[in-house]
């Protein structure tokens, strides 16, 4: 027992205090962990903050079940959009002194009062709102505390709702806070599972590299052990110890990094989500898990690396051939997760099918690095030829393509889920509509800013006017709707939209238009059947179904219009007064309001103006700039959060190469040296390095992009959504991969540039 | 005889440690010269100077009429790479290529095509008696073996001037009496000059004449009549 | 060295005549100082006596140079015994070389003056041994580095020396 002892007690004088080399390794590997800890304990709060983010929800939310005794509170949702901001606003009017009132409301404000929370407080109180304020005339009483508001960026307001108020949006509540089951979509589980097993796989290869940086010279220490007499078993358990030291001292770095953290989430605001500091707390089941299995990992794959090394005395100054690495059981793992996926067992609600998933999905990932060590040594077995630089790396990864493929296989890891993921988002998204920017046909999107409003037939006139005469609005267009059928069936009606001959010319950029004209856009008749000289019937909806209000023949003569938009809705035919369906007046009037595009504000302006016309402004779906919704504009986002994490990932896997390289530069400095010395240009050697660690990543590349691709579309087949794979995503990803490589390369310059100075020409 | 290769004056400081203090040779083509003198004298140091690897802090180095300081620092290159050739103690194979490859490597670099450059490189290997050598790696092959492939790889650009710094030094003297046969043989027979530097006489005995290096200043000794 | 037993040495391998033996010891130790006739015959003689070689038939003409010799069994015996007696370790301590360096120091010359002159010289003959042993055949190779081992062993033993002195000298000088 004391022997054991004294072989830990080696292993962290050698983890700790061995010159500048250990202590660099160390220090390296410290960091490599603690940042995978830093993500796994983030990980791990991510069921407090969005547990405590729905109890905040569910304390908030209306119960309008009658409770006997209880005068309810009368509520009005209201809300506007302010910079593409939404604001919530709840108007609420007591029946009785003791109406019920909701969490961070001390008592029922009148109607020129509110309570807002403190991101709309700031808001308001900062010179950029100066367009909101005429909407909010209220004055503040009060801010909401933290419980009642779910979202620290949340915009929300409550106010009085007025006496006279009696539309029919007026909700009774009984009591404020529900509890309800939270039962997950499969479809959102199946995203969840998925990104948890993408990011978390890579973080644990990475543990597993991170200890591993340096291995060849660690093995050399080990070796010289051997030589002063310790046996196999002892350099084993030193070896175990240095790991250890370097595990705990990444956890402890990790802790710290995330307490030092922790108030920074505050500020963090990822996919429009921001989080309260006070919820980033770990759920400690999970923390347990992490303090066991970062050092137990570390440990494990440090011991399964020695038992390729065979430490000899001599240590590993021979090099001869490895051998060579089995690949049926790699195989059999991939197989087995695509097995997993691809059988069916249990329905889309059970936890089988859960399990399943993560399982398949797991073991898939897995295999990206277990397979990736053979890919490369076969392919590498086969290279020949080649200029020297060429001739050089291809020999260097003949002898040893394993540590590098590991690292590699780090990178390429994540590659492959944040492949998978963003094709899983995008058929997703897809699928409920959005990023419909990229689907096949829709072409030349209105890029003029637009809004787009829905008012009655009444008034339609005066609003219209005075919309036109809003700052920045440069033209206000009308348009009445109708819906035809060909058989009267409830799934199958053509939209038809009527505007006059100016709208149209303004807003579609059409030349000639006169009245009896009906237009459409390309592909948008056809697709859906519909052939010239059609008879259909102009319906209206009913209480149960659709009533026939008279017939209308599809002109023969259809013009085209090459902007691709519609009017309000999805209509498919644009048609002018003279030759609209019977039944097309009693509906609202839809307003479309061309604005000017070099004023961003117009929108803002408008809302103002509707919100004095009404007293709560009306839906304006604003359309500024860039033909990019708020729903495409949260898909966007979240795009965005998986490229970053998974370049984040990236560079930590750089920093692995970067020793790596470093290291086989030392390994090799007196050859350097005299290569130098005998007139060869730094480039040849340098380029020798680019290839060394350029095939690895190449092969990674593709591997990773093959097992991604391949785990969306099984998991895609599962729900049977298309695949749409995000290749521009890919493309970034695997360019950011081959950037990597030349930094990594760039910045291993100075090394080998001291490397093969004179110095190294010395003998000791 | 005019020198194919002269240096004159040398100055070199490292730190406050003089390594050359006034030093200066000359080598006629063809010539073998041996350096020699205790360890720590400044001999690699001369050697590394004269081969325009170090620069020194003052003196100069003409080498077929051309000032090695006016020289860029790619030209150096160029020259050390057509026109010397380097073999020293150990440790200067790549471990990962073949000993074939290994001596392919600088005619390669140079632009020669593989096939050509490889069947030239296999001539020398037998040429050093190390033919067997060609397919194993540097870590397989014995010291002498590895050293006669240096040498190997140090000829094989038909070199005018080759640098050797200790060559023997880490080998038996069996094995260190075949390297400097075969080096200085096969250098006679291709016109090379030789830049040894030795602390052994007997190495040194295989030169045309030596040159003494103490305290990094040199002298030539005048023979007694 | 015992001419005796170097001649015994050669005609183990067959009977010679004198003049045969005379020629081969000159090409195998010879170099420096080959043997006269009178000398070969005066040590067969003296072997005769012993009766470590004996008389193999006169061949026509007579006299002496026409006699061969063939070692007898005595003869080989006392060869083997030579052979395996470890030759006493030379020890040099009255060279004139060490003479040389122990005057010179004693008069007050520089050390490393007299083993630059001799390294010179030392390498010279050096040289040629070493030349010799490059064109000759293994007997040459031997005898040849026998030479230059020593000599070189001279000159390490120089230098060991001036070193020696001169850090004297500065532990003096300090
Ligand atoms: N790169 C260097 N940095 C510092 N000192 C050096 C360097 N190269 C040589 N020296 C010093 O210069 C002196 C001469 O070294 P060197 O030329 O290697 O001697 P030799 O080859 O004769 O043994 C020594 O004192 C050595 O320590
Ligand atoms: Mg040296």
């Amino acid at each position: 027992m004391s022997g054991w002892r004294s072989d830990l007690a080696i292993g962290v004088r050698l983890a700790v205090g061995g010159g500048r080399t250990s202590v660099a390794r160390f220090v390296l590997s410290t960091i490599g962990v603690g940042i995978a800890v830093l993500v796994l304990l983030m990980a791990a709060s991510v069921g407090t903050i969005a547990g405590n983010r729905d109890d905040r929800t569910m304390a908030q939310s209306p119960d309008s079940t009658p409770i006997e005794g209880v005068a309810p509170t009368e509520m009005v949702w209201d809300g506007t959009s302010f910079r593409g901001q939404r604001i919530g606003v709840k108007r609420l009017r007591g029946t009785g002194p003791d109406s019920p009132l909701p969490v961070g409301v001390p008592r029922m404000p009148a109607a020129d009062e509110m309570y807002v929370s403190a991101a709309l407080k700031e808001l308001l109180d900062s010179p950029e709102s100066e367009l909101l304020r005429p909407r909010f005339p209220q004055r503040v009483v009060g801010v909401l505390p933290p419980e009642a508001v779910a979202d620290p960026y949340d915009l929300e307001a409550y106010t009085g709702l007025r006496q006279d108020y009696a539309e029919g949006d007026v909700t009774a509540v009984y009591k404020f806070g529900v509890t309800y089951d939270r039962d997950l979509q499969p479809e959102f589980l199946l995203l969840l599972l998925l990104g948890v097993v993408a990011l978390l796989v890579p973080v644990f290869i990475f543990v597993a590299s991170s200890t591993r940086i340096a291995g060849a010279e660690r093995d050399r220490r080990l070796a010289a052990l051997r030589l002063v007499g310790g046996d196999s078993r002892q350099v084993r358990r030193i070896a175990a110890a240095e790991t250890l030291v370097s595990a705990l001292a990444g956890l402890v770095v990790g802790a710290v990094a995330f307490l030092l953290l922790r108030p920074v989430a505050a500020s963090v605001r990822l996919m429009g989500v921001g989080v309260y500091p006070s919820d980033v707390v770990p759920s400690w089941w999970l923390v347990g898990v992490i303090v066991v299995a970062v050092p137990a990992l570390a440990v494990l794959t440090a011991q399964a690396a020695l038992r390729r090394t065979i430490i000899e005395p001599l240590g590993v100054v021979r090099f001869s051939r490895p051998v060579r690495r089995r690949v049926v059981w790699r195989l059999l793992l991939v197989a087995a997760g695509a097995a997993l996926l691809l059988v069916e067992l249990g329905d889309e609600n059970s936890d089988i099918w859960a399990v399943r998933i993560a399982m398949g999905t797991t073991l898939m990932l897995v295999g990206v690095p277990v397979l990736l060590p053979v890919v490369v040594e076969r392919v590498v077995s086969r290279l020949r030829g080649g200029p020297p630089s060429w001739q050089l790396a291809v020999r260097r990864l003949q002898l040893d393509s394993g540590t590098s493929a590991r690292v590699i296989g780090g990178i390429a890891v994540v590659l492959a889920g944040a492949i998978a993921l963003q094709a899983l988002l995008f058929s997703q998204a897809s699928a409920v509509g959005l990023g419909q920017t990229d689907q096949p046909g829709r072409t030349g999107a209105v890029t003029e800013p637009m809004a787009r409003g829905w008012v009655g037939a009444d008034g339609a006139d005066e609003i219209a006017e005075l919309l036109s005469g809003v700052e920045g609005v440069e033209w206000v267009a009308r348009f009445t709707t109708a819906d035809l059928s060909a058989d009267m069936n409830e799934n199958n009606v053509l939209g038809v939209a009527i505007a006059s001959c100016a709208d149209i010319e303004r807003v579609y950029r059409v030349a000639d238009c006169a009245d009896g004209d009906v237009f459409t856009w390309p592909n948008a008749l056809a697709d859906q059947g519909y052939a010239p000289g059609q008879r259909l019937t102009s319906i209206e909806w009913t209480e149960n179904g659709m009533a026939a209000l008279g017939e209308w023949t599809l002109p023969t003569e259809v013009r085209e219009i090459a902007v691709e938009d519609s009017m309000g809705r999805s209509e498919n035919l644009l048609v002018t007064p003279a030759a609209a369906p019977p039944g097309a007046d009693d509906r609202g009037v839809g307003l479309r309001i061309m604005m000017d595009p070099s004023n961003p504000d117009t929108i803002e302006h408008l809302r103002n103006a509707t919100f004095d016309l009404v007293g709560t402004d009306f839906y304006f779906d604003g359309n500024m700039g860039a033909n990019v919704t708020e729903e495409q504009e949260t898909f966007l986002t979240i795009q965005r959060g998986l490229l970053i994490g998974s370049l984040f990932t990236l560079m930590l896997a750089g920093v692995s190469l970067l020793v790596l390289a470093v290291e086989h530069i030392r390994e090799r400095r007196r050859p350097l040296a005299v290569l130098a010395a005998s007139g060869v240009p730094t480039g040849s050697i340098a380029r020798s390095l680019l290839w060394q660690i350029g095939v690895p990543i190449g092969l990674g590349v593709v591997v990773a992009v093959a097992t991604g691709v391949g785990l969306a579309a099984l998991v895609n087949r599962m729900t049977n959504d298309p695949l749409l794979v995000d290749w521009a995503g890919v493309g970034v990803m695997t360019g950011a991969a081959a950037v990597l490589g030349v930094l990594v390369c760039l910045v291993t310059l100075p090394f080998l540039r001291s490397a093969t100075r004179v110095e190294s020409l010395r003998t000791e | 005889m005019t020198p194919i290769l002269s240096a004159t004056d040398l100055r070199k400081t490292f730190g406050s440690t003089p390594a050359l203090d006034g030093a200066g040779m000359s080598v006629a083509a063809g010539e073998v010269v041996a350096v020699m003198g205790p360890s720590g004298s400044g001999k690699s140091t001369l050697l590394h100077c004269l081969a325009g690897i170090v620069a020194p802090d003052s003196g100069s180095v003409v080498y077929a009429g051309r000032e090695l300081s006016a020289m860029t620092d790619k030209e150096r290159s160029a020259l050390r790479r057509g026109a010397f050739g380097f073999v020293f103690q150990f440790g200067q194979l790549v471990p990962e290529l073949s000993c074939l490859e290994n001596v392919a490597l600088p005619m390669r670099l140079g632009g020669t095509k593989r096939r050509v450059a490889e069947a030239r490189a296999r001539e020398w290997l037998d040429r050093l008696e190390v033919g067997e050598v060609g397919a194993k790696r540097p870590g397989e092959v014995s010291g002498g073996q590895g050293q006669r492939v240096a040498v190997a790889r140090a000829l094989v650009t038909a070199p005018k001037v080759v640098f050797a710094d200790e060559p023997t030094g880490a080998l038996d003297s069996l094995n260190g009496e075949q390297v400097m046969r075969l080096l200085v043989e096969t250098a006679r027979e291709t016109g090379a000059a030789i830049v040894l530097v030795t602390h052994e006489a007997r190495v040194a005995a295989y030169s045309d004449r030596e040159v003494i290096v103490r305290d990094g200043r040199t002298r030539s000794p005048e023979l007694v009549p | 060295m015992s001419i005796g037993h170097a001649l015994l040495g050669l005609l183990e391998t067959g009977p010679r005549h004198g003049y045969d033996l005379k020629r081969v010891y000159d090409e195998h130790f010879g170099q420096d100082r080959p043997l006269a006739y009178g000398q070969v015959y005066a040590t067969l003689s003296r072997l005769l006596k012993n009766g470590l070689v004996e008389e193999r038939g006169v061949e026509a003409g007579g006299g002496p140079e026409r006699k061969r010799y063939a070692i007898t069994d005595a003869g080989v015996t006392d060869l083997g015994a030579w052979l395996v007696t470890p030759e006493n370790p030379q020890v040099y301590l009255q060279s004139a070389l060490y003479t040389k360096v122990v005057l010179a120091l004693m008069s007050g010359r520089s050390a490393e003056e007299v083993l630059d002159v001799q390294r010179a010289a030392h390498l010279r003959t050096m040289r040629e041994l070493t030349r010799r042993k490059q064109g000759g055949d293994l007997a040459d190779q031997l005898i040849c580095d026998h030479a230059l081992f020593h000599l070189e062993a001279d000159l390490r033993w120089l230098e060991l020396t001036a070193a020696r002195l001169t850090e004297l000298a500065k532990a003096v000088a300090e």
